[in-house]
């Protein structure tokens, strides 16, 4: 026999064998009908005993053939977990690696600030003094009045630094998506049953993510109207009031893109620095920041990527093994 | 008269910063500040004397409306003015906010007009 088909249609050929075998040898064993002669009987034995060896033969390459579906899939399985496993491994590592340079940055410049605020206040003492001592009153006081201004832009650099725990936030939502992503693929990959869920090996790489501990949409943006609409809502109690969205502009982003741009077929560890190389978020000398179009218009540019640039399927066809 | 004492509770030790220096800059200078929820209610229940909540909303252990309706529900601190500072701005968390017992509620990125307009608007009241 051979067996040039799949394992559903094998697996259906079986069924109408036996099938087919069964309502053969119903006659023979239902005793209030027994219409047959022992000749008749004999044959059909016979036939059934060829039938049967012919099922058993069925069988057996049907079992060959879901034995090896199983092993490609565990060798498929094995390769894939280790690739997803490492990218995920990567791009946490990248995330947090954002979030915690924004985060000394911020302590940083904070202290700058800080700093430029007291110093300002030490100036202005000074020039007081100064005042008494010397008279040259119009010139101390538009001393005084540029010392004031930098002690604005130093409050101003302090509030604009808010932008960190947005990004934090942000990052904190790509990771739990990241999370997710392998949780899904473990438990698609263990769809036959065949692995142990608690196993070590088995389990997901991406710790649980805390999905109370940040908010994936925070966005650095414009909150004027927004807040002027909270306000009439807090004023009033009615909550027919409209809440304008927050909308912020995401530039769409494909793996693809950045494989060209950086030059490189396999995503490897520098392709990932790459990526986050090439974002928004790493700002050039050209892109000197204009600190009111910050709050005019979000600068940093989220990038999205569509659900078709991640290709699951293609992921399972890389890494299958040929049958035994 | 004895200064006003202020509760800031944020995650982000970046926000923490960012409020207690706001504050500063208000007038305000007694500032006690937590990373949580369940340590903001530690600080309630040790330190004496808190008068304002300013409150995050997203936090791990312990989330900021879970707080709120933690502080609403005790009889020592149910009095309690609480200003939510959150970048969430969604109409319905808005309103739950309001409905957990919030007094005002500031989205972020948020100036130092808009806590002193708050804080003052809270006190007035």
């Amino acid at each position: 026999m051979e067996i040039n088909e799949g394992i559903l249609p094998t697996i259906k050929q079986l069924i109408e064998v036996s099938d087919q075998l069964f309502k053969e040898l119903e006659p023979v064993i239902d005793k209030k009908n027994n219409i047959y002669n022992q000749a008749r009987i004999e044959d059909l034995l016979k036939s059934a005993h060829i039938r049967l060896k012919d099922l058993h033969a069925k069988v057996l390459v049907t079992h060959d053939l879901i034995e090896s579906v199983i092993l490609s899939i565990h060798s498929s399985r094995n390769e894939l977990k280790k690739s997803v496993d490492g990218l995920i491994r990567k791009t946490g590592v990248q995330l947090q690696k954002v979030t915690s340079t924004t985060e000394e940055a911020t302590n940083k410049i904070m202290d700058i600030a800080e700093k430029l605020d007291d110093d300002q206040l030490k100036i202005i003492d000074l020039l007081d003094k100064l005042k008494l001592d010397n008279g040259k009153e119009e010139i101390i006081d538009d001393i005084k009045g540029k010392v004031y201004k930098n002690q604005d832009a130093a409050f101003t650099i302090i509030d604009y630094l808010q932008f960190q725990d947005i990004t934090a936030q942000q990052i904190a939502g790509a990771y739990s998506l990241l999370s997710d992503t392998e949780r899904t693929l473990i438990s698609v990959s263990n769809l036959l049953r065949e692995f142990d869920p608690s196993a070590e090996e088995n389990s997901a790489i991406a710790s649980s993510v805390d999905k109370k501990a940040f908010n994936a949409d925070a966005a650095f943006t414009d909150k004027t109207n927004i807040q002027s609409a909270i306000d009439d809502l807090f004023t009033s109690h009615d909550t027919s009031v409209e809440i304008p969205e927050d909308r912020v502009e995401l530039k769409q982003f494909s793996i693809e893109e950045a494989q060209n741009q950086s030059g490189i077929k396999d995503v490897s560890n520098d392709d990932i620095d790459a990526l986050f190389g090439n974002s928004a978020i790493n700002s050039s000398k050209e892109d000197e920041i204009d600190i009111d179009a910050l709050f005019a218009k979000p600068k940093i540019e989220k990038k999205e990527k569509k659900n078709e640039d991640f290709d699951i399927d293609d992921l399972f066809k890389n890494n299958q093994s040929t049958n035994k | 008269m004895a200064e006003l004492k202020f509760l800031v509770v944020d995650d982000s030790p970046t926000m923490r910063r960012i409020v207690v220096n706001t504050l500063i800059r208000l007038g305000y200078r007694d500032i006690e500040d937590a990373e949580h929820g369940q340590a903001g209610m530690d600080i309630l229940n040790t330190v004496p004397d808190i008068g304002f909540i300013v409150t995050d909303w997203n936090m791990p252990v312990m989330d900021g409306l879970k707080f709120v309706q933690t502080i609403r529900s005790s009889s020592d601190f149910n009095k309690l003015p609480i200003l939510m500072i959150t970048t969430r701005s969604v109409k319905d968390d808005i309103i739950e906010a309001m409905k957990a017992g919030v007094n005002n509620y500031i989205v972020k990125p948020f100036t130092p007009e808009t806590m002193k307009q708050k804080i003052d608007m809270i006190l007035g009241n």
